[in-house]
């Protein structure tokens, strides 16, 4: 009850960045049955590194083009082009990092991405102070810097990825889990892989700028794999993924704040307590 | 142009077929007509895969022309089952849900998509099975459900790629009895289905066939030798393999 309390105190100030987290929890777990039908969970933490690349590319270029001597001075300077940056990776990333390369699985050319994207963000901000801060700052997330615009955001495009998933859900399905067959009863299958990967990398690429790595690759991966335990069909994980994703926000939320804990950090330990008594659940169940 | 050709329904005039800048198959010219099974053997690598692909309009022909009626062309009338299931095991589906996955692209109403799943699951005899899980069935019953997948659409066309090449002889031999069941036209519908099916298995091509497409490789790309008539058909299989 203390912690409730607590939690409601604490909304004047943190308000937004409660609803926002909540929204990027529900977002990213409708985006993660797509990533995990198509056992591309190593694709999600690729994607988001390659958004801090984005981000940090943009930062570099930034004192060069536009920002002056001063370079950057708060968080607010993380809007504009290097939020745009940070989108533009993700979604090449996302797109890349879905098919096969030169050969190569899209898992090798994930951890390539992966490796790419998080040693070149710190070294190439690694003489500039504010800059290497703001790289560290979304590597290990933070979600108090999420603002009204980030609510705007994540709220448009949470219902519009809640409409389109709802109502092409089988095409979807079909294209991800079953392209030979999508393409023979006439479905794009691949065009759909691509639309899917490019809007999953929109999702990646705006929570990331909010949140961080941790708090995005958590809600990506972790409610959608637990649904997969919990649900019969692959529909119902449309519903269950993002229903633990918001679940596991609001649990984490009041508890970290109760007990003075960084609040994605506590949500993502919350997401994989979940998926680790899914297992156990599944493993005890009578069969 | 004859009469017998105008009801084609399946027409490739002198095609070739390439995979990227690899040429696969070279010349093909036949004409499937409605309510004909036909067999695609050959050796692995020869073609019948490309074939099939070049039926359904994935692969243009780099030349010749294909001509494919409306319900092909559109895919609409189209049952497909492919050589083995793709979905990813940890994925939750029941049979229901599978079976519901391929009706894509029909707009079909809440109740008329329930009967066509009951009633093609019906028809594999799996009829009381839509609330079980998928992954409970053994690889038979799965390959069955892929069959439902397909007959759920009422489809003039099946093509199928390989269906029997993970069951053991005596299930492939119960799954082709039920195509050939099922290819005479199901209950108050006179139509029959047209059958387009890549196999090895010359068991099936011998007592079902009534035309064979033998794929043989000749130079850097195979041709295609048409036989028709269930004899000619199980011999002309026969030889391609022993050759």
């Amino acid at each position: 009850m203390d912690a409730i309390t607590l939690f409601l105190d604490s909304w004047p100030l943190f308000g937004t960045t409660y609803v926002t987290g909540w929204l990027c929890a529900v977002l990213l777990g409708l985006c993660g049955v797509t990533v995990v039908a198509q056992r591309q969970v190593f694709h999600g933490v690729a994607t988001a590194q390659a958004s801090s690349l984005g981000i940090a590319t943009a930062l570099w270029l930034g004192p060069l083009s536009f920002l002056g001597e001063g370079g950057l001075t708060d968080h607010h300077d993380l809007h504009g082009l290097p939020l745009v940056a940070g989108i533009v990776f993700a979604v090449a990333a996302s797109v890349w990092t879905s098919r096969r390369f030169a050969g190569e699985t899209p898992d090798a050319v994930g951890a390539w991405v992966f490796l790419g994207s998080s040693s070149l963000s710190v070294l190439l901000l690694a003489h500039s102070p504010h800059g290497l801060e703001e790289v560290e700052r979304l590597m290990f997330s933070n979600l108090i810097g999420a603002d009204g615009h980030d609510l705007y955001k994540f709220g448009g495009l949470t219902a519009a990825t809640a409409v389109v998933v709802w109502r092409a859900r089988r095409p979807l399905l079909l294209a991800t889990t079953d392209p030979s067959t999508a393409e023979a009863l006439g479905l794009p299958a691949r065009r759909i892989a691509t639309a899917v990967a490019a809007w999953v990398g929109l999702a990646i690429g705006l929570a990331m700028h909010s949140a961080g790595t941790l708090y995005t690759f958590g809600c990506l991966t972790l409610p959608a794999l637990t649904a997969r335990h919990l649900c019969r069909t692959m529909t119902a994980m449309f519903i269950v993924a993002p229903a633990l994703g918001l679940g596991s926000a609001l649990a984490g939320f009041v508890l970290a704040n109760a007990f003075d804990y960084p609040l994605g950090q506590f949500v993502v330990a919350v997401q994989a307590a979940f998926l680790a008594l899914a297992w156990a659940w599944r493993r005890l169940r009578p069969r | 142009m004859t009469a017998i050709e105008q009801e084609a329904v399946l027409r490739f005039e002198g095609v070739d077929l390439a995979r990227g800048t690899r040429p696969v198959l070279a010349g093909v010219d036949l004409s499937v007509h409605a309510g004909e099974i036909w067999f695609l053997i050959g050796r692995n690598g020869t073609g019948k895969s490309t074939l099939l692909d070049a039926a359904l309009g994935r692969l243009a022909p780099q030349r010749g022309r294909i001509h494919r009626a409306a319900g092909l062309a559109s895919r609409r009338e189209v049952g497909y089952v492919p050589q083995r299931c793709t979905l990813d095991p940890t994925l939750p589906t029941t049979v229901e849900e599978f079976v519901q996955l391929g009706l894509v692209g029909l707009d079909l109403a809440p109740g008329e998509e329930r009967q066509r799943v009951a009633e093609a699951l019906a028809a594999v005899e799996l009829a009381d099975h839509a609330d079980r899980s998928f992954w409970a069935h053994s690889e038979g019953q799965r390959q069955r459900i892929h069959l439902a997948r397909a007959l759920a659409r009422r489809p003039s066309f099946l093509l199928m790629d390989e269906p029997t090449a993970a069951l053991d002889p005596a299930a492939a031999r119960r799954f082709f009895d039920r195509i050939a069941a099922l290819s005479s036209g199901r209950p108050g519908d006179a139509r029959r289905m047209t059958v387009l099916c890549a196999t090895h298995d010359l068991d099936a091509v011998e007592r079902l066939g009534t035309h064979v497409a033998v794929c043989r490789r000749q130079g850097e790309s195979s041709r295609v030798d048409v036989h028709a008539g269930a004899d000619n058909a199980a011999r002309s299989a026969r030889e391609a393999f022993e050759a």
